[in-house]
C-alpha cells in the first residue's frame, strides 16, 4: 500500500490471516502511519525513500489507517480468515469459482453505517441454478470522502 | 511569571531557530513572492496610522508587494516539528521583515483513539475557518475577513498549546472531537488598534513584536500588541467537533487577563483588557461548495488611574464560495462588524458591512493568480473626528496578485 500524493494508494486492501504488507512512500513528504484497531495496532515512520519492513497482519478484523501528519488520509486493510474473498469492482462485481454448497456470506464498505450482523447472510450455491441472497441497508450511506481539494487548504 | 515565561519563550525560540538554521540546507522551505496591482479609494490604511479599513489606501494605487514569505519546517526523530515562518510586506512597520509564527510542536502517535499535541512559541489560536493554508493564508479571498484581520493584526499566542483530540473517525464513528487549551503573555496590547481604527480588512499580519499605526500620529497612534506589562498569563479555551471531512464546529474563548489599571512607565502605554468569544462552522460538499460562518463577540477596556473606558465590538461574516477542480475557485463574503463606542460621546465608535469577491486561478501547485474586489461601507467616530469629511464613504480596493512559491514545502 503506497502513499502517493498525501493518499494511500489503493485506499483499501483485503487480505487473507498472516499476510504482510508493505507500505514504501512515494511522496516526497514524510508520513507517520499509524493504527489502533484491535485486529492490528502498529506504527510506522515513513521517510521518503526509506523502506521498512513489511507489517503482519496476524488477526481478522478491519484495521483502520491513519497519518499522524496528515489527517485528511485514511485507509482500510480487510484481514479476513475467509476461503473466498475479494474486492468489487467499479461496477459492484466480484466472481470466484467456487463449489456447491452452503455458504455465509459478509459484505463490507467503509460508508455502509449497518451493523455486521445486518450485512451477512447464507446462501446455498448449486449448478446451473446459483444462489441468491438479498440484504437491504437499513441506514444511509455515509458521505463519499471529498476530493479534488488542494492539500495547501489544510494547514490549520 | 512573565519573566519565567519569557526566558523559557527566549530558549525555545532560540533553539527552534538554531536547529532551523543548523538543517536549512535539508530542511523543508517555502519561499513565496506575492506581487499585487492594486487600484483603491480609500483613506491611508491602520498601519500608516489613519483610519482606512483597506490594507492599502491613499495614493497607494499600483503596482505594491504583497508579501514575501519564507517558512521553514524540520521534524526531529519523529515526533518534535520545528516552524518557523517569516515574512515582509513591504511597508513601515519598526519591523521590516519578522516571524509572524514560531513554534517548537510535539505530536506523539494517537494511543486508543487519542491524541496529544502540544505546541509551544509563538502561534495562532485554532480560531480562523477562512484562514487554512499555510502561512495563515486564506485561499479563497486576498482580503480577510474582519475578524481575522483583526486576529492577524492584534492577536498570537506566545506561550504554549495543548489539544487533545478524540479520532472517532479512526474507530468507526463519523465525529472527531477536540479540546484545547493555551497560556500566553505578550498580548497586553490587544485591542488598541480595534478602539482606535475599528475593524479592517487587510491580509496583512502583524509579525511579532511589530506595531500598528505610527507612534504620536492620531487617531490611531502607535498599538503594539505583542506587549507584556503586568506580568500576568492570558488563557483560552477551546473546542473542536468534525463530521468526517465534511463540516469543522469551532468554539473559542479568549481572554488576554490584562491588569486594565497597569500603565507602562516608562513608554506610558496602557494595558488593554482583551477578551472575547468566537464561534464558527465551515462546511465543504463533494460538488466543491465551501460554507463558512464565523462570529466573534468581546470587549477591550482600559482603567488607566482609574478612567475606565470600555469598547464592547462584534464581527461576523459568511462565505460562499465555489471550487471548479483543483484550479478555479470563486468565492462571496459578507462582513457584518461593530465596534461600540467609549464614553459619552461614544469615541471609537464604528459601525459598517463589507462585501468580498474574488476569482482564484491556480494552474499549479506553484503559481497563484487572484482578482479581488472588496467595498467597506462603514460610519466611524473617529473618521468623523480625524478623517477626511468623508465619514460614511465606501471604500473600495480591486487587486490583481500574482504569488509564486519556491521550495520544497510548496511542491506537494
Amino acid at each position: 500500500m503506497d502513499q502517493v500524493n498525501k493518499a494511500f494508494k489503493p485506499d483499501l486492501i483485503l487480505v487473507p490471516v498472516n499476510s504482510t504488507v508493505s507500505f514504501p512512500n512515494s511522496d516526497t513528504v514524510s508520513h507517520q502511519i499509524y493504527s489502533f484497531s484491535p485486529a492490528k495496532r502498529f506504527q510506522l515512520p515513513l521517510y521518503h525513500g526509506k523502506p521498512y519492513p513489511p507489517v503482519l497482519f496476524d488477526s481478522p478484523g478491519i484495521v483502520t489507517l491513519g497519518c499522524n501528519i496528515h489527517d485528511e488520509m485514511l485507509a482500510y486493510v480487510v484481514v479476513t480468515d475467509a476461503p473466498f474473498f475479494g474486492r468489487t469492482a467499479s461496477n459492484g462485481t466480484w466472481s470466484v469459482d467456487a463449489p456447491n454448497g452452503v455458504y455465509r456470506i459478509n459484505i463490507w464498505h467503509p460508508r455502509i453505517r449497518d451493523e455486521d450482523k445486518d450485512l451477512q447472510g447464507e446462501m446455498t450455491v448449486t449448478e446451473p441454478a446459483g444462489g441468491a441472497l438479498q440484504l437491504h441497508l437499513k441506514k444511509l450511506l455515509k458521505p463519499a470522502p471529498l476530493e479534488g481539494r488542494p492539500h495547501s487548504w489544510d494547514g490549520y | 511569571m512573565g519573566r519565567l515565561l519569557k526566558h523559557a519563550l527566549g530558549v525555545v525560540i532560540a533553539s527552534a531557530a538554531l536547529s532551523a538554521a543548523q538543517t536549512a540546507c535539508g530542511a523543508n522551505y517555502e519561499l513565496d513572492v506575492d506581487g499585487r496591482l492594486v487600484s483603491v479609494k480609500a483613506p491611508p490604511p491602520i498601519i500608516d496610522g489613519n483610519l482606512g479599513a483597506l490594507r492599502f489606501g491613499g495614493d497607494h494605487s499600483g503596482a505594491r508587494l504583497g508579501r514575501v514569505r519564507l517558512a521553514l519546517a524540520e521534524t526531529f526523530g519523529e515526533i518534535w516539528t520545528v516552524h518557523l515562518d517569516a515574512s515582509s510586506w513591504g511597508d513601515r512597520d519598526k519591523i521590516p521583515a519578522g516571524l509572524t509564527e514560531g513554534y517548537l510542536q510535539l505530536r506523539p502517535y494517537p494511543r486508543a483513539g487519542f491524541r496529544l499535541r502540544v505546541k509551544a512559541g509563538a502561534f495562532y489560536a485554532p480560531i480562523s475557518l477562512e484562514n487554512r493554508s499555510s502561512g495563515w493564508e486564506s485561499p479563497y479571498t486576498l482580503s480577510y475577513s474582519a475578524i481575522d484581520s483583526w486576529l492577524g493584526q492584534e492577536t498570537r499566542t506566545i506561550g504554549a498549546e495543548a489539544q487533545l483530540d478524540w479520532l472517532g473517525t479512526r474507530t468507526g464513528h463519523d465525529f472527531d472531537l477536540g479540546l484545547t487549551a493555551g497560556v500566553f503573555g505578550w498580548n497586553d496590547g490587544a485591542g488598541a488598534a480595534l478602539a482606535n481604527g475599528g475593524f479592517t480588512f487587510t491580509d496583512r499580519q502583524s509579525v511579532l513584536w511589530g506595531r500598528v499605526g505610527k507612534p504620536g500620529v492620531p487617531p490611531v497612534k502607535s498599538a503594539e500588541p505583542f506587549r507584556e506589562l503586568d506580568g500576568n498569563a492570558g488563557v483560552y479555551g477551546g473546542l473542536e467537533a468534525r463530521y468526517l471531512d465534511r463540516l469543522v464546529v469551532r468554539f473559542l474563548r479568549y481572554d488576554n487577563e490584562a491588569d486594565p489599571s497597569v500603565v507602562d512607565r516608562v513608554s506610558h502605554t496602557l494595558a488593554w483588557r482583551t477578551r472575547f468569544d468566537s464561534a464558527g462552522a465551515r462546511l465543504d460538499t463533494s460538488s466543491g461548495w465551501t460554507a463558512i460562518f464565523q462570529w466573534l463577540d468581546g470587549r477591550t477596556y482600559v482603567d488607566p488611574r482609574g478612567s475606565y473606558s470600555n469598547w464592547p465590538f462584534r464581527a461576523r461574516y459568511l462565505l460562499l464560495s465555489k471550487r471548479f477542480g483543483e484550479r478555479h475557485t470563486i468565492s462571496a463574503r459578507y462582513d457584518q462588524f461593530e465596534v461600540q463606542g467609549s464614553g459619552e460621546d461614544d469615541d471609537g465608535w464604528q459601525k459598517g458591512h463589507a462585501i468580498t469577491l474574488a476569482y482564484v486561478f491556480r494552474p499549479g501547485t506553484r503559481w497563484r493568480c487572484t482578482l479581488e474586489w472588496i467595498r467597506v461601507t462603514s460610519t466611524s467616530y473617529n473618521r468623523e473626528e480625524f478623517g477626511d469629511g468623508l465619514a460614511t464613504a465606501p471604500q473600495t480596493q480591486l487587486q490583481l496578485a500574482v504569488r509564486y512559491a519556491f521550495g520544497s514545502l510548496a511542491a506537494d
